[in-house]
């Protein structure tokens, strides 16, 4: 059991090394759904069944098929240019280099222990029971947030729009 | 079930994800490749916050998880509409030639 | 009760809401009949309040309506405060500052800015009513303040003409030098006491057991810092000179702000304040002095003033001295007599001379006056009664109120009383002969108008007359409310304010009246009426047998010339203060703070900003990934703030 969960692992890292090698874009989208289902399959071993099936249906499902669609509207199997030039490289290593370093030292710094685990803790009912009285606020607010993201890809993808100027002037 | 995988082992898979995932957003040039990326971010957080949850015997950290998803997928859709319409007007996805905002 | 009394304010104060921002579309028949409905109905809720008050038979009752500001220690409420002290005001200033506002009517009518005039008529209603029933000092200090502003807003009314605006300024700025004082004052009253009611205050005073001061104790400092508020708001030495130049303003408002009501705040405050002016025997010299030499000095002031409404004033500065002259021997109940009387008639004289002035096409040199008697009939017969009052001759109110006020300060054995009793005499002759002077040079003798404008003068509307007779028959019968002890009847009135003084410490000094016999106080009545007829005398014989007029007065030379010119006390303030604050402002504060340091400071932050910017701005090159290290460096400043605070 736990050896599968370290295969996913390794897979999940595996995958995400080869996101940053493919050059072709529908590569890199392929590989990151292989990630996600990787991580999902980790949720699901953490006792986030719920949150983990989400994740399936959401990102692997409806994210994933939203960046194909765009991909192959695009340029499917357009090369990608890296840039290793200039200074902007060292700037970057260095920066990710420092967050790395840093982040493995407060992890290893925090606290090790490790609370009893009880499976209905994490039980749907439990879930639902704080996300429905505590966090209703939140979950309406999120609601709304929905709303606005969905007239605005609309607006997006409704009007003709060019480019800015021509806009300014229909207005 | 008894657990043999320590909570922090998906901490620092997390953490390791999450730095691939940055070093994706600075080196690669094209747009969509960079969302995939912070989606790529996303999900390492995700995972830390189960680990998190897992390691304090609390549902609060899958409750925020729900709500970055929630927020991943209404990012997706707006995102994904903007890079159309910059595709449409400057036929290009590298970010290094949209660099309207310069000035 | 207490929802009644609240009204008594609010009213007004819709009054000005309503005209103040909507008055400029209302017709002028709206405007009047709201402001004046709000004070009527104001006025007739005070009559009421003060049958309930009469019929409860307490001393004095207390309404907190919601604590204002708490800040630690310090609580001050807004709450309301009802005894014969502020019954007695607020009857006073709802009376008469309904009848003033019905006269307005008439004499603004032509004016521009009715709804102007109205609106801040009804605020400074609303803010003299909050300075009468305030239960503690901060809330007095606010309508304190409000009824300078409306001071300043009303002396300025005509704000083209700059004479009335430098006015209006003067009013405000000698006004905040008194306002100094009391704010000190006020503050050390919180200091010493840890409270600002009045009653608790008082009653503080009394537990902690504070005696007669024989020297300068807290009491006195903080009564003489009082009594500096006082003498900015109320007009007296050395703050007096705002008053004069005030009637600048609208008579109606002279008549209100500047002779009937808010002049009298000082006497008010410092008659509210009795317990500890009555402990603090030095601050009572002060102002009994200052009181009866202001009494002294204004009106010699008032003798050979030209301007009808000039020598008003200087009379109104005069008669405040009685009544200061009046506390400062600890004859509290003569003074709020006088402050009643005054009310009536000083308000009649002034709203009289506006119908003179209104009938002249606003002439107000008396030099072109005189014989006016035939042409305005009700002015003049009801401006005697006035004149009869504040010259004291008996049976007319200003007699038992300046009677009561020489007698005490003869009787009440007070450091210093003889002086003022003297002062206060003298005073009283020099006002039979300049308000005699005034009726004679105004309405008497021969006509000084030329005759074309002669045919244009006629008698003012009926609300204007009708306001001057209501005044006269105050003015004639309402004395009879404080007859004098030798005639034993019972004085009513010093009966009925009797309780605000029940903090006092010796009840005895203020009845060591009844030591002295009946005798004397006949005596000195019979002087002070004695005195009034030599005055009203010489003025019969200078002005209507030889009939000087104004121009023939300027053959006595110097002493004309340096009554004249108010004994050159505004060019000696100009020069001892005016110039050297002028001249420091420009040469050090101007010169060298503000445009040096001041400056220098702002520039400085200028450039620096700019600098900073300059560099700032070379971050934002456009470049999305530049940007993502940006927030990646933040992200590194974050978890080094983690690293270093919460990781052991």
């Amino acid at each position: 059991m736990e050896i599968l969960i370290y295969i996913f692992a390794i897979l999940s890292v595996l995958f995400a090394i080869n996101m940053l090698i493919q050059k072709k874009m529908i590569n890199v989208a392929l590989s990151l759904l292989g990630c996600m289902v990787s991580i999902a399959v980790l949720f699901i071993y953490l006792y986030a069944t719920f949150v983990g099936m989400l994740q399936l249906i959401v990102y692997a499902g409806s994210v994933m098929v939203l960046f194909l669609i765009i991909i192959t509207l695009l340029d499917p199997f357009g090369k990608i240019k890296y840039t290793f030039t200039s200074r902007l490289w060292t700037f970057f290593v260095s920066i990710i280099g420092l967050i790395f370093g840093l982040l493995l030292y407060v992890i290893y710094g925090s606290e090790k222990k490790v609370e009893a685990i009880n499976s209905s803790h994490f039980s749907i009912k439990a879930l639902s029971d704080r996300l429905f009285t505590i966090y209703l606020l939140p979950f309406e607010v999120i609601s709304i947030l929905i709303l606005v993201g969905i007239i605005g890809s609309i607006y997006f993808g409704k009007k003709n729009l060019t480019d800015g100027d021509e806009d300014e002037n229909n207005a | 079930m008894k657990m043999k995988i320590t909570p922090d082992f998906f901490i620092y898979l997390s953490m390791v994800l999450f730095s691939i995932g940055l070093i994706g957003v600075l080196v690669r040039r094209n747009l969509i490749v960079i969302f995939m990326f912070i989606e790529l971010m996303l999900n390492a957080v995700n995972l830390s916050f189960i680990a998190y949850s897992y390691k304090l015997g609390q549902v609060d950290g899958q409750i925020y998880v729900f709500f970055v998803m929630v927020l991943a997928a209404v990012e997706v859709a707006v995102g994904l509409g903007l890079i159309m319409l910059i595709y449409r007007n400057k036929k290009s996805l590298d970010v290094d030639e949209i660099n309207i905002m310069k000035n | 009760m207490k929802t009644l009394l609240i009204f008594i304010p609010i009213l007004p104060l819709i009054g000005f809401l309503l005209n103040g921002i909507f008055g400029r579309s209302f017709p002028k028949k709206l405007v009047h009949r709201i402001a004046i409905t709000t004070t009527g109905i104001s006025f007739l809720l005070a009559v009421i309040t003060f049958f309930k008050f009469l019929s409860l038979d307490v001393e004095s009752l207390v309404f907190n309506y919601f604590t204002w500001i708490k800040a630690g220690d310090f609580v001050a409420n807004f709450g309301f405060l009802l005894d014969p002290l502020s019954m007695v005001m607020v009857l006073v200033v709802t009376g008469v500052g309904f009848l003033i506002h019905v006269y307005s009517i008439g004499y603004m009518w032509n004016d521009i800015g009715y709804n102007r005039f109205f609106a801040y008529l009804n605020l400074f209603m609303f803010s003299m009513l909050i300075l009468v029933l305030a239960n503690n000092y901060l809330l007095l200090f606010v309508g304190w303040e409000g009824v300078g502003l409306c001071s300043y807003l009303l002396i300025g009314f005509y704000f083209h003409k700059k004479s009335a605006s430098d006015a209006g300024k003067k009013a405000f700025i000698v006004n905040r030098i008194g306002d100094f004082g009391f704010v000190v004052g006020l503050m050390l009253i919180f200091f010493t006491f840890r409270t600002i009611d009045f009653e608790k205050v008082f009653s503080e005073i009394v537990n902690r057991g504070y005696g007669v001061e024989a020297g300068w104790g807290v009491l006195t400092v903080i009564g003489v810092l009082l009594f500096i508020g006082a003498t900015g708001k109320s007009a007296q030495i050395p703050l007096y000179v705002w008053l004069p130049d005030a009637m600048e303003g609208p008579t109606p408002v002279s008549a209100l702000i500047h002779a009937a009501t808010m002049v009298t705040a000082g006497v008010y405050m410092i008659t509210r304040s009795n317990a500890i002016y009555s402990r603090a025997p030095h601050a009572l010299f002060i102002v009994g002095l200052i009181g009866s030499i202001t009494a002294l000095f204004a009106a010699t002031i008032g003798i050979f003033q030209r301007d009808i409404k000039r020598v008003l004033a200087y009379s109104t500065v005069s008669q405040l001295g009685y009544m200061f002259t009046a506390l400062g021997v600890l004859a509290f109940s003569a003074g709020i007599f006088h402050l009643m009387t005054h009310a009536f008639f000083k308000a009649l004289l002034f709203l009289g001379s506006g119908s003179v002035i209104l009938a002249l096409h606003h002439e107000q040199d008396m030099q072109n006056m005189g014989g006016l008697k035939k042409y305005l009939p009700i002015t003049c017969w009801t401006m005697w009664a006035a004149t009869l009052a504040i010259s004291g001759i008996p049976i007319f109110a200003g007699f038992f109120s300046k009677d009561e006020i020489l007698w005490r300060s003869y009787s009440t054995p007070v450091k210093g009383h003889m002086i003022f009793y003297i002062l206060g005499t003298v005073a009283a002759l020099i006002t039979a002969l300049y308000m005699f002077r005034l009726m004679f040079l105004t309405f008497h003798g021969k006509t000084r108008l030329p005759e074309d404008k002669l045919s244009h003068v006629h008698e003012s509307p009926k609300s204007m007359t009708g306001v001057l007779v209501v005044l006269a028959i105050l003015s004639t019968i309402g004395g009879f409310v404080g007859m004098p002890g030798w005639t034993k009847i019972p004085n009513i009135f010093e009966n009925f304010l009797e309780p605000v003084f029940k903090f006092m410490p010796h009840k005895g000094i203020v009845h060591a009246v009844e030591g002295h016999s009946a005798g004397n106080e006949l005596l000195v009545t019979l002087v002070s009426i004695l005195v009034a007829g030599i005055g009203a005398l010489i003025a019969y014989i200078i002005y209507l047998k030889k009939e000087v007029t104004p121009e023939k007065e300027e053959n006595l030379g110097l002493i004309y010339k340096l009554i004249f010119n108010k004994y050159y006390v505004d060019e000696i303030y100009n020069f001892l203060v005016v110039q050297p604050i002028k001249w420091f402002s420009t040469n050090v504060l101007w010169k060298i703070v503000d445009v040096s340091i001041i400056d220098g400071i702002v520039n400085g932050y200028a450039y620096l900003t700019e600098g900073l910017s300059v560099g700032v701005s070379k971050i934002q090159n456009g470049f999305i990934r530049s940007y993502v290290g940006w927030i990646a460096l933040g992200g590194i400043g974050i978890l080094y703030y983690i690293l270093i605070n919460f990781i052991k």
